[in-house]
């Protein structure tokens, strides 16, 4: 038995079932043994990048952590943006990279970086194994601490020569033993009544539920605070799928391209519970102005969040679920007629379908974007799990689709990371294959990762890959309209045909320009047993809307172009 | 560097390698002035301590506790007041002269132990021990351009009683 056996005994103890890995000079004894872990999928993405955006996503439709491998140098590199989207949006992930043989660690070998010190501000923890006999207990290790507390990504690093080393026998620790590691302790019942004298009391609450809430699935918990007590709810980008959008207390996204409504709900609140959110800056806008009228409470699971960048009067440390249920054993029953009427008359005033055609320039006759996406909906019974990429593309397909379980929409939030939606999709149709995974992206992101097609290609994965094609990096081209005098620097696009790209993949693929066509091919990529390709050409000056421009307050989000 | 906006705080961590840089890379990155940082051992086996003086209004310093508290390795975490602390600090000074050596030595205002441990040529060594903040004082009356060689400051270590 070498090194590179315990590694794979120690991933099977951990259930792995699936490894997004690439390949290279120092994984070569590593993957040679892989041959005798059948329990265990290797994938094989076209860019390690894919490997970590997969991984990602099979957490955040398994609640599992993802793995993903990579060899030293240029492959741990690129596994970075992978990482860093991770940590940002609070997704379980075991990193691993292989490294160059200890004898060279520090030389400057060929394809040697220091990965532990470029990973160590993006991972909750990281791992430099010296010794083989160590591996067992930092795989636990690092499980635990990926899916425990604040899920995160995690990284070991493994220099090559220990996966050759001869190990006598595979014991895995059954025990944990990390002194640093806190994780919150029982919800304080001080503060869940200090919170719940706040519901009483006032007259304009809202609930802003965010990622936390789907971790810790809590959305029964939510759902019953929210009736209970008759809270207008929003939800964040990560957030959305939290709670129905058709519930008729969910008042959709806030933020910069939030709901109007919701920001001028959220403006006008009284008390503003946020949950399993971290305030920021996207869903706040001025923060001098955020909550200027409101109380707040803030329950999450990491400390570090509490009063990092707003006021909060009532701290609630702890699991999202765990504090809801004390919140619901209170049974506060309350209604807020009047200020719920107040909400739907905003919405009445800027609903989506009212200012549909304010996105878009007069002249213009192409297809939009919301209703493809709208279609989408439709035609899959609002069934389908979306997987967006970054940019107009992730806005619209945030909006446009009523989203009604949690895990139904996969974004890359926090780093706002362009190419997630292919190798996401790709993660998320492993560790799901049985959900309906529909890729959305624009044509700059399907670039970042196109070779992920490949992947797709390789193993005939169902994935409805849509491209909303507006030959520009939309909404840059969108920010350099409305700040910068259509100053449209670098935003232009000079592409390909896509869907001859796709074609080359053996991928079924059409261009699509006319509304009939677009129902058509949609209805196809319903029926189809296979990958394929929708590349949409849609009005090249579209805007999202509404739009909170930066800088302002929530109260100023505009709904005209 | 006013002590009003002097924060102290003081860590307990696992002996392990990397710890120091992530707690001074965590600074770093959220933007936090470090006046000054020591690490050494305890008595308790395997556990150092960081002493760790920020620049810092108060109102920052909650969050970044916070934040270091996250790191795994970290055991405990405490910002502490002066009153509930004793600190001291050593400083090596090397004096152009003994007038300038003997006014450090016979001051009877700062509460630091000063005492020659060499020379060299017409230049004095001294060793200078004490509570940060007279050891800020002592050294701020001399002038350094005119009166010193060479100095270097070991850091506040603080003990919390």
């Amino acid at each position: 038995m070498t090194g590179a056996d315990i590694l794979f005994k120690s991933l099977i103890k951990e259930k792995v079932d699936t490894i997004f890995g690439y390949p290279g000079g120092a994984t070569i004894p590593l993957h040679d043994k892989l041959k005798d872990y059948p329990q265990i999928r290797h994938i094989l993405p076209r860019n390690e990048q894919g490997a970590a955006m997969a991984a990602d996503a099979y957490f955040r439709v398994t609640g599992r952590p993802g793995v993903c491998l990579s060899t030293s140098g240029p492959g741990a590199t690129n596994l970075l943006t992978g990482i860093a989207n991770a940590y940002m949006d609070s997704v379980g992930m075991v990193a691993i990279t292989c490294q160059v043989a200890s004898p060279f660690v520090g030389t400057d070998a060929f394809q040697e970086v220091d990965i532990i010190g470029m990973t160590q501000p993006i991972v909750k923890h990281s791992y430099f194994v010296d010794n083989i006999n160590d591996l067992p207990r930092i795989i636990k290790e690092a499980f635990y601490l990926a899916s425990t507390g604040r899920p995160r990504p995690v990284h070991i690093d493994i220099p090559v020569d220990l996966f050759k080393t001869e190990v006598n026998k595979f014991n895995y620790p059954k025990k944990i033993s990390l002194s640093g590691y806190k994780l919150p302790k029982k919800i304080s019942s001080k503060q869940i009544n200090k919170a719940c004298s706040l519901i009483r009391k006032s007259a304009r609450p809202v609930i802003l539920a965010g990622h936390g809430v789907i971790i810790s699935r809590a959305s029964e918990e939510l759902k019953k605070l929210v009736e209970s007590v008759q809270i207008p709810t929003m939800t964040t980008l990560l957030g959305i799928g939290a709670i129905s959008e058709k519930h008729s207390l969910n008042f959709g996204m806030l933020g910069m391209h939030g709901m109007a409504w919701a920001n001028y709900a959220v403006h006008n609140a009284d008390l503003i519970i946020g949950i399993g959110i971290r305030f920021d800056d996207r869903i706040t806008g001025k923060i001098e102005e955020f909550a200027r009228e409101a109380n707040v409470i803030h329950i999450d699971i990491d400390s570090a969040e509490i009063g990092k960048n707003t006021l909060v009067d009532v701290p609630i440390l702890g699991d999202c679920k765990e504090a809801l249920e004390k919140i619901n054993k209170k049974n506060i029953k309350k209604s807020h007629k009047e200020w719920i009427g107040k909400i739907r008359q905003w919405k009445s005033k800027t609903d989506l379908n009212l200012i549909k055609t304010e996105v878009r320039l007069k002249k213009s006759k192409t297809l939009m974007a919301q209703d493809i996406i709208e279609e989408i909906d439709r035609q899959t019974k609002g069934k389908a799990t979306i997987v967006n990429d970054v940019g107009q593309n992730q806005m619209w397909s945030a909006q446009h689709f009523k989203y009604t379980k949690p895990g139904q929409l996969l974004s890359s939030g926090g780093l706002g990371c362009m190419g997630y939606s292919l190798p996401a999709s790709i993660g998320a149709k492993f560790g799901d294959p049985k959900a309906d995974v529909w890729a959305i992206m624009g044509d700059g992101g399907l670039q970042m990762n196109i070779q992920e097609l490949g992947t797709i290609m390789e193993h005939k994965l169902p994935i409805k890959i849509i491209v909303l094609n507006n030959g520009y990096l939309g909404m840059v081209r969108q920010w350099q309209e409305l700040f910068f005098d259509k100053n449209y620097a670098t935003t232009k696009l000079t592409n390909p045909k896509f869907y001859k790209v796709a074609k080359a993949y053996e991928i079924e693929s059409y261009r699509i320009r006319t509304f009939k066509d677009m129902k058509e091919k949609i209805s196809r990529a319903v029926k189809a047993n296979g990958p394929i390709f929708l590349e949409f050409i849609i009005g090249s000056e579209d805007n999202v809307l509404p739009m909170l421009p930066p800088g302002n307050k929530l109260g100023d989000t505009i709904v005209k172009r | 560097m006013s002590v009003e906006n002097q924060q102290i705080v003081i860590i307990k961590a696992e002996n392990k390698p990397g710890v120091l840089s992530k707690i001074s890379s965590l600074c770093r990155r959220r933007r936090y002035n470090i006046k000054s940082l020591t690490a050494g051992t305890t008595h308790i086996k395997n556990i150092s301590q960081v002493t760790l003086i920020f620049s810092e209004n108060e109102d920052r310093m909650e969050n970044i506790v916070n934040q270091i508290d996250k790191i795994v390795e970290v055991v405990s975490i405490k910002l502490v007041e002066s009153k509930d602390i004793i600190d001291k600090e050593l400083v090596l000074l090397v004096v152009k002269d003994d007038k300038i050596a003997d006014k450090i030595l016979k001051n009877g205002i700062h509460n630091v132990s000063a005492r020659v441990i060499n020379t060299v040529g017409k230049c004095f060594v001294l060793e200078i021990v004490g509570e940060g903040r007279e050891v800020d004082h002592i050294l701020g009356d001399l002038d350094f351009e005119k009166d010193v060689v060479k100095m270097a400051r070991s850091g506040l270590v603080a003990l919390e009683l």
